[in-house]
């Protein structure tokens, strides 16, 4: 299985909380091997399966944990 | 800061910003217990789960022959433990941030120092809080290793994992979180810090409860607008202790001092407990009870000799600390009783006394 890496824009956080709380949510979409949030950056980098995952699937499980996101062009 | 202002403002903004992400934290926690057990029985796989089941609270439908009533048991257990945990963790961080705060004071002056710098810090926060340009930045991130342990909590399958996330909170403050420790650092003592982390979390208990039940999903809808009322309440808070800090230090800036700074008129002085004695001095009594100093604004003669005397009745509260920096003055009152201080001949002018704290004041006024 290969995973691709993409940077996602994160608004609406406000404390240490928010990250975990981001990370846990996309650590448990099929496909996210991983995910590393930072407050300070207002980002996260997601590594994912592009077969089982979106970057849609990503955006979608952050707006359902309270926050707003887009994926950053590279 | 006296407990209740503390407990309410753990109670409208603690309650709300942490309980938005620490109860999304908790319930993660406890819907991945419930699904690994049901995996374990063979009737679910733990990923490839919907987040809304996250969104929706803590109950989950692993157990649809139990009664209501064991579900509810179910989702309040491990948000007690929760709480618990959280309570032990800050009370503790408040003993010791209390006993840090009296350990390196020097001075009444150095004391209301700090609590000016704490004043700021709150603001600063209230105002990331309210994502004022400029000031959206500042955000205070723990380290990385601070962070993956509380992680390592909230993946926990034990039975207790609720209680250690909850301890483990303490390691990943939120704005407000980190103002009550500024707080609880200046509150002068092992017992008040301890106390001050305490009732702020026991402020926050009731919502985070409600909302760890059953309003995650409305919390995260409402999130801007309580993201917006906690820093109304952050700037409160950071106003307050600022201006408590500026009054210790007899700052013209304080709110008291103000009026008197910008020349409007200030409240009348008062004379009617001062009795000049044949041989020229005078004496001033001002009375110290529970949360006032009487007269707040004795008039005084210039160019005499001059006793205070601050009477004691009843007085249980910070006003008991007194401090009087034109005098050099810091001594703790007693609950009953006279305390005389000799201030020598007065110049005309204005004397600003508080207590420690600069929560309770008074003035001289000498013409």
């Amino acid at each position: 299985m290969s995973h691709i890496r993409q940077i996602f824009t994160v608004d609406g956080m406000h404390c240490a909380s928010c990250t975990l709380l981001i990370d846990e949510a996309l650590e448990d979409l099929d496909g996210v091997h991983r995910s590393t949030t930072s407050l300070r950056k207002r980002r996260t980098v997601v590594e994912y399966d592009p077969t089982t995952c979106s970057p849609h699937a990503v955006v979608a499980a952050i707006a359902e944990a309270g926050y707003t996101s887009a994926l950053v062009d590279r | 800061m006296n407990l209740m202002a503390i407990l309410l403002t753990g109670l409208l903004a603690g309650g709300v910003s942490c309980a938005a992400v620490q109860g999304g934290l908790l319930t993660g926690l406890v819907a991945r217990q419930h699904q690994a057990s049901a995996t374990a029985r063979g009737t679910v796989s733990v990923k490839g789960r919907s987040t809304g089941d996250r969104a929706a609270g803590l109950t989950l439908p692993d157990a649809p022959s139990r009664g209501a009533r064991n579900r509810l048991v179910d989702d309040l257990v491990p948000v007690g433990g929760f709480l618990a945990g959280k309570l032990v963790s800050h009370t503790i961080l408040g003993a010791m941030l209390g006993g840090i705060g009296t350990a390196v004071e020097l001075s009444a002056h150095s004391h209301a120092l700090a609590q000016v710098a704490a004043g700021i810090l709150i603001v600063l926060f209230g105002l990331a809080q309210l994502e004022v340009p400029g000031f959206k930045g500042f955000v205070i991130a723990p380290p990385a290793s601070w962070l993956r342990l509380v992680r390592g909590r909230a993946r926990s399958q034990a039975a207790f994992a609720p209680a250690l996330l909850g301890f483990a909170t303490v390691l990943i403050p939120c704005g407000v979180t980190l103002s009550v420790m500024a707080l609880a650092l200046t509150s002068g003592s092992w017992l008040n810090g301890a106390a001050t982390m305490a009732v702020f979390v026991i402020g926050t208990s009731p919502l985070f409860t409600l909302i760890g039940y059953a309003a995650l999903k409305a919390v995260t809808t409402w999130k801007d607008r309580l993201a917006v009322a906690t820093g109304i309440v952050l700037l409160a808070m950071g106003l307050y202790t600022l201006n408590g800090g500026l009054t210790a230090l007899g700052s013209p800036l304080a709110a008291k001092n103000l009026a008197v700074t910008l020349g409007f008129e200030q409240a009348p002085a008062d004379a009617s407990t001062v009795e000049s004695a044949p041989d020229g001095t005078q004496t001033v009594v001002i009375t110290v009870s529970s949360g006032y100093y009487s007269p707040s604004n004795a008039l005084l003669k210039a160019g005499v000799p001059t006793q205070l005397i601050f009477r004691s009745e009843d007085a249980r509260g910070c006003e008991r600390a007194l401090v009087i920096p034109a005098f050099d003055v810091e001594q703790i009152l007693p609950e009953n009783g006279d305390t005389v201080i000799d201030a020598g001949v007065l110049e005309p002018g204005t004397i600003e006394y508080s207590c420690s704290m600069g929560m309770v004041s008074g003035r001289l006024t000498v013409h």
